[in-house]
């Protein structure tokens, strides 16, 4: 039987194979540690997340909160998602903001994506994390997502300070965790680490899961900037009179909407999408304008505490 | 998923490591595999080209940190799927620094291993240790690609004289399948299509090679059952334990037993989220029993039929990953899946020396060295032979004190020892005595720095204990040390001694149905872990008595601290050795305001362990 197995069936099992894993390791987060947290992102990665993690302890809840660093830039329509989700899914939902930073008015425009991005991701996750007293911190991030995170571990320790030390990794070996931490330690899980984004779409379709729309084509209003097309999600975003026209596009992957650029295809449903990528092998980074700068500015980012 | 229980199954997800020694060509012919699958993204592939070339190796490029410090640091992941829609997880284990830490990682999972090989330079010295720490992990395939063919004269010849001159020394580590491809990964050849240049070559490419199906050397669905539980999910009144099937199959019906109790039960449902389903090994499910029993996480269930013994002696292979060597006798923390134990090497066998497989008597393990050991452990484990099963043959050990992982081991099988008898179960059990006292009993571990006032807060609870009727007893530090510890001094290693035979007497006193009141400066913040590990977690209440060091001092009922003033600090704790206050105790005395409210807070902590 196994010999003859099609393709598409082959896929499933992969699909099957990836899902074990990533249970396995949402349930050792929920097992071995104090005070787990789950990080979300609101975008297809943490959507998966959040089912797998649903699957890990059926027929009970979530035995853990979920955390989302909202910055105040994320298109609207993430947040009327999120929260109908949190409702429905009935989610201990923790929302955490760099109020000082607001205050203070900053924006990706004046301080810069990076600087603002230091500001209103880094710093409040850090601090979200702290006063939560979280020892483990679950996320949607994946291995073919950027080259340094090749080298990442699905359980991987961070100093005090949140700080990522490459060298300091542990060696991970089998399926056994090493969960110990010395004072000032946290860890980070990464359930998906070695889903594709291909994997992630597939995993969306079988299992019937929703997304936030913004990943379907639809006519937004937009602007061009360096060759790249913003979607002018609210009037903050500076733009000249007459410059905002609409376009079909839609997002490889979401974020905050002033950072983030839209891709004019005409995928409409999940199924699209699915057949899209297994024909355009173009990767999500280039809709993401944060990690423009350098091919290690995503590491860079890492070593600070970024997720 | 409706397998049969007989059926093999031919992973969909397969683990490959990838390794050489450095120049070899690794990364130029794994970066032509993976573009060769289209595994890399297009404009990845625009970033590492220039002019039209592509330059393979910068694919595979590390960290910037790892390029600032010119070395590679650490095991890579790459994705590869198969024409038939397979996955190969690909672990590319970095030739040079901590090559034996990395290889152990890399390989620990392998199904396959592609080692490659230069076909100018030939076989080194290192090539070979990779197959050796292959052969170790349990790796049971190697596809030796020998690269560079494009470089030497008569490929031909020069793949049969390398073949010849390895093959000897790879049956050794007991490969099941050893290949060999000739390729290069400049030119593309034999990566996933014949080529031209080498048209007297008619075996398989390297993908092939890569995707050939292969009988696992155990079915995992045939073996006996392995359920580690990782946690316990409530669910209106009903407990469901979850965990990942890391042997064998179940299925409702299934009659299941607690490795570490014996105890037996009837299982009634599997699921995975919300579907039931007859679970084969790999799978992550949860399972409802008939009975409610004893069981949390870090257990692990066997088939009802099978006698499966945890055992506190385990022979293991260990690889030691850290730069500080292993300290015999120390306590370190066992992991094995969900299980963990405190646990000690108390001698080691042999080294193996990997170049020659020679083993030579034991010595204690440095960095990179590879031992066969025997572990202690406090609480009795079951363990696979790593042989049989990589999952629950595998171990790592922990160091309590930095947290690190600092050893993987491969569980060889358990060792009968004449003096580990299993203890005699006594009729009159700890429980039994408690009843006596009417209290559970526990041990009250109180710390700080001499003259913080622990013995004289110890005394005024023993005396209230007392009036009541409840019996205890106190370790006091100047007692143990004229008595059980009289052969001991001050250093670090003679104080932690002096830590682990009170902790062990107090383990004594409270199977006695005692309460338990330990004084000890106890100053290291490890001995002192390395006390409470002993014990079950509400068992044992850390306290510290937090007096600053010039209230001690002035108080010196002793002189001890004028003594070692004296001298220049000597070996007393505060003056010439370091205390080392606990972070979180379970109870943090103010050591300078009046005794009453300090024993008030102790004796309500050990009130309310009341019986019935
Ligand atoms: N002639 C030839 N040279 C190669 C081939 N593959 C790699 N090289 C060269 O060998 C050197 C080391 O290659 P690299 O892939 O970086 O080796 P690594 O250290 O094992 O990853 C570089 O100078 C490559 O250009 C090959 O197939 N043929």
């Amino acid at each position: 039987m196994v010999a003859t197995d099609s393709r598409a069936h082959t896929i499933d099992r992969v699909l099957d194979a990836l899902e074990a894993e990533a249970i396995w390791a949402i349930r050792e987060a929920a097992g071995a540690f104090e005070r787990p947290v789950l990080l979300y992102s609101i975008g297809k990665d943490s959507t998966v997340l959040l089912h797998l993690a649903s699957k890990a302890f059926a027929p009970g809840r979530i035995p853990f909160p979920v955390l989302h660093i909202d910055t105040t830039f994320k298109f609207r329509e993430m947040i009327a998602f999120r929260n109908r989700r949190a409702a429905e899914l009935g989610l201990d939902l923790r929302v955490a903001t760099n109020h000082e930073a607001v205050a203070a008015g900053v924006t990706p425009f004046r301080e810069g994506a990076d600087e603002y991005t230091r500001l209103m991701k880094t710093v409040t996750l850090r601090q979200a994390l702290d006063e939560g007293g979280f020892d483990v911190a679950l996320g949607g991030a994946r291995r073919d997502e950027e080259r340094s995170r090749a080298k990442e571990r699905i359980f991987s320790v961070r100093e005090r300070g949140h700080v990522w030390n490459p060298a300091s990794q542990r060696p991970e070996f089998w399926t056994t965790v090493n969960a110990s931490l010395a004072p000032g330690q946290t860890m980070r899980a990464f359930p998906i680490s070695n889903w594709t984004e291909l994997d992630v779409w597939r995993y969306i379709l079988r299992e019937g899961l929703e997304v936030v729309p913004l990943y379907f084509t639809a006519e937004r209003p937009t602007v061009e900037r360096s060759g790249r097309l913003i979607v002018v999600d609210d009037d903050r975003y500076p733009v000249e009179a007459g410059e905002v026209r609409p376009r079909r596009v839609r997002f490889r992957t979401l974020g905050c909407y002033p950072l983030t650029a839209g891709d004019e295809s005409e995928s409409a449903t999940v199924a699209d999408i699915v057949a899209e990528l297994e024909s355009n092998r173009r990767s999500e980074r280039a809709g993401r304008l944060i990690d423009g700068s350098g091919s290690s500015s995503m590491e860079a980012k890492k070593t600070e505490g970024y997720f | 998923m409706t397998l049969a229980r007989s059926e093999p199954v031919i992973p969909a997800l397969l683990r490959a490591v990838i390794c050489g020694a450095v120049d070899d060509g690794k990364s130029t012919l794994l970066g032509r595999l993976l573009v060769e699958t289209e595994s890399v993204p297009l404009d990845e592939l625009d970033s590492v080209t220039t002019e039209g070339v592509i330059d393979y190796a910068l694919l595979t490029d590390g960290l910037a940190s790892e390029r600032a410090q010119g070395i590679t640091i650490d095991v890579a992941y790459r994705q590869l799927t198969l024409p038939d829609g397979r996955r190969v997880l690909i672990a590319d284990s970095p030739g040079h620094e901590q090559y034996t830490r990395n290889m152990a990682v890399a390989a620990s999972l392998a199904d396959v291993a592609v080692l490659v090989i230069d076909a100018e330079r030939g076989i080194r010295r290192q090539s070979y240790r990779h197959a050796a720490i292959c052969g170790l992990m349990g790796v049971s395939r190697v596809i030796v690609a020998v690269t560079k063919i494009d470089a030497v004269p008569d490929p031909q010849a020069r793949l049969e004289a390398l073949r010849h001159e390895a093959n000897p020394r790879l049956a050794a580590h007991g490969f099941d399948v050893v290949r060999w491809v000739p390729t290069s990964g400049r030119r593309g050849d034999n990566v996933t299509s014949r080529s031209a240049s080498t048209a007297w070559y008619v075996g398989e490419t390297l993908v092939d090679a890569l995707a050939a199906p292969f009988a696992h050397t155990e079915n995992p669905a045939a073996a006996p059952l392995r359920l580690g539980v990782q946690t316990v999910v409530r669910e209106q009144g009903r407990r469901w334990y979850a965990g990942r099937i890391a042997r064998g199959s179940l299925a409702a019906g299934d009659a299941v037993r607690v490795a570490r109790t014996g105890t037996t039960a009837e299982v009634v449902e599997v699921r995975l989220g919300d579907e039931p389903v007859h679970a084969v090994a790999g799978q992550s499910i949860a399972v409802r029993l008939a009975d409610e029993i004893d069981l949390g996480r870090g257990d692990v269930l066997v088939p009802a039929t099978e006698q499966a013994e945890p055992h506190r002696v385990w022979l293991a292979d260990l690889v030691w990953l850290d730069a500080t060597p292993l300290e015999l006798g120390r306590g370190y923390l066992l992991r094995s899946g969900a299980s963990e134990s405190p646990a000690r090497v108390d001698f080691v066998r042999s080294v193996v020396e990997l170049d020659s497989g020679d083993e030579q008597g034991g010595r204690a393990l440095a960095m990179n060295d590879i031992g066969r050991v025997e572990i202690v452990v406090d609480r009795p484990l079951l363990l696979d032979p790593y042989a049989e099963s990589r999952h629950t043959g595998g171990l790592v050990l922990v160091d309590r004190a930095t947290a690190r992982t600092i050893a993987a081991g491969m569980a060889v099988g358990p060792v009968e020892r004449e003096s580990e008898v299993t203890r005699h179960a006594f009729a009159v059990d700890r429980s039994r005595r408690e009843q006596l006292n009417g209290l559970r009993g526990v041990v009250v571990w109180l710390t700080g720095l001499p003259g913080s006032g622990k013995s004289s807060i110890a005394d005024e609870v023993e005396t209230r204990l007392f009036e009541r009727g409840v019996r205890s007893f106190t370790l006091d530090g100047d007692t143990v040390r004229s008595t059980l510890s009289e052969d001991l001094g001050f250093t670090p290693d003679d104080r932690r001694e002096n830590v682990r035979r009170v902790a062990r007497v107090a383990e004594l006193m409270l199977d006695a149905g005692l309460v338990v009141l330990v004084s000890l400066v106890s100053p290291y913040r490890a001995d002192r872990e390395l006390a409470r590990e002993r014990f079950a977690a509400d068992d044992f209440i850390e306290v510290f008595v937090d007096t600053p060091l010039e209230v001690c001092e002035q108080r010196d009922p002793k002189g001890l601290y004028a003594r070692a003033r004296a001298v220049g600090g000597g070996q007393m704790t505060g003056v010439g050795q370091q205390y080392e206050a606990p972070e979180t105790p379970d109870l943090r005395l103010d050591g300078t305001q009046p005794i009453e409210r300090s024993v008030a807070l102790i004796l309500e902590r050990i009130v309310t362990r009341r019986l019935g």
